[in-house]
């Protein structure tokens, strides 16, 4: 479930931004009470700033036409705004470190936009067990609870309960945890 | 980039064509840094600057005329290259004044508190490099958020060493801190390492060249040192020789 922006995580954020951009942030707010967009406001912006035009690509923002220095962003955009967090002060937008991060940990996918990144990590299974530890890490990677899951999946949290337990399941149900996080089982 | 220009005028000549870059610090709690710090995206790559003061120096009590601030970094990372660690490239651009190549990596407590531990027992061999680097030079203050972690690569990188070459031993690093309580079984294993090598064949004068210490002190404390680890095989050994110290 989408969460809005968590305001008092701004500081560490615009400390995370600031680290990857060359423009200067300055601060992060929300522009009223009833809309659910964010204002991320720069002191100075800087032509050619690639890395901070790729972050207005990862949150689909659009900069003001009377405020050039203020991107005005959708709060539901983003997935997960602390994510997004780390995101930024692991890989300062660096598309080397971007790239590894992509194949260590498939959580930070959907902010690879390159096209030339491998998002892909294969993890070989060799027993219900390595399945049961491949699928809760993901799902601990991806913020989600038992109860997202059993929403996507349609299967109960009885079942998954047991599952993380070490029990056997049925492949399509397999499959279906799989597909709900954007996982791909295949057989080789 | 990943070494500086030769000459120091061709790295003003890379800086007067630079950008200087807002430093991430508005936002973040004080990191205790009172020197004065600027970072600088150039065409290859991005520099960064630090600048100390007389302040600085009595804050730290460090004595200037022994070494200032700056000189004990520059020749901090030349003993590591000369032992061949990799520390980022750095040169002094006057008494007071060091550039440093800068590198877009976290350090070890971020990467450790976003994404999780660091597999410190994979570089088992670098470890122990850098643990006998931070003892030669005194190194007092190595907490995880003073050495970066290059997820990459799965290697950490030694930064900040403005207090190197005290005539005080330093404190165990945490990073071998860590490495004692996850990899108990690693300890005692013996290694044969290009950095104990290195020190067996560096000499008195070609060491006081790479540091040359002003004070007697501090040459004797780190003379003592270098000795001190020639014969060390063993994580376990280099952790005792931090908690026996001399």
């Amino acid at each position: 479930m989408k969460k809005a922006f968590p305001l008092d995580l701004a500081d560490a954020f615009l400390n995370a931004l600031q680290l990857s951009i060359q423009s200067k942030v300055g601060s992060i707010v929300r522009e009223d009470t009833e809309t659910k967009r964010l204002l991320i406001i720069f002191e100075e912006r800087i032509a050619g700033d690639s890395q901070l035009a790729y972050f207005q690509r990862i949150v689909g923002g659009e900069f003001a036409e009377d405020a050039d220095k203020t991107l005005i962003v959708d709060d539901a955009h983003v997935d997960h705004w602390p994510l997004l967090l780390n995101f930024l002060m692991l890989t300062r937008l660096n598309p080397e470190n971007m790239r590894q991060l992509a194949a260590d940990d498939p959580a930070y996918r959907p902010f690879i936009l390159m096209d030339d990144v491998e998002t892909s990590r294969e993890t070989a299974l060799l027993s219900s067990a390595d399945a049961g530890r491949a699928i809760f890490q993901t799902i601990a990677a991806q913020g989600l609870t038992l109860r997202e899951v059993s929403r996507r999946t349609g299967l109960t949290q009885t079942m998954l309960s047991k599952f993380k337990a070490g029990n056997d399941i049925r492949l399509s149900s397999l499959l279906k945890i799989a597909r709900s996080l954007g996982l791909k089982v295949t057989i080789a | 980039m990943r070494r500086l220009p030769k000459t120091i005028t061709d790295i003003h000549t890379l800086l007067q064509d630079a950008q200087q870059l807002p430093l991430a610090m508005t936002h973040y709690p004080s990191r205790g840094q009172s020197m004065a710090q600027e970072l600088y995206q150039t065409k290859q790559g991005k520099l960064f600057l630090k600048k100390v003061s007389e302040r600085n120096h009595q804050d730290c009590q460090v004595n200037p005329s022994s070494g200032t601030l700056a000189e004990r970094e520059f020749w901090s990372c030349r003993l590591a290259q000369h032992v061949g660690l990799e520390v980022p490239d750095l040169r002094l651009l006057d008494a007071m004044t060091t550039v440093q190549i800068w590198y877009d990596i976290p350090d070890a407590h971020s990467y450790s508190t976003l994404q999780g531990p660091i597999p410190y027992q994979e570089q088992m061999t670098h470890i122990f490099e850098c643990g006998v680097f931070d003892w030669i030079t005194g190194q007092i203050d190595r907490h995880d958020a003073n050495y970066l972690y290059d997820f990459m690569r799965k290697r950490i990188i030694l930064i900040d060493a403005a207090h190197a070459f005290l005539r005080f031993d330093g404190s165990i690093p945490d990073y071998l801190r860590i490495f004692e309580v996850v990899s108990p079984a690693l300890l005692q294993r013996r290694m044969t390492t290009s950095i104990i090598e290195s020190l067996k064949g560096l000499k008195k004068a070609a060491l006081r060249r790479l540091v040359p210490l002003r004070e007697t002190r501090e040459q004797e404390a780190l003379l003592r040192r270098c000795d001190q680890v020639r014969h060390i095989t063993t994580i376990n050994e280099l952790i005792q020789l931090y908690r026996k110290g001399s």
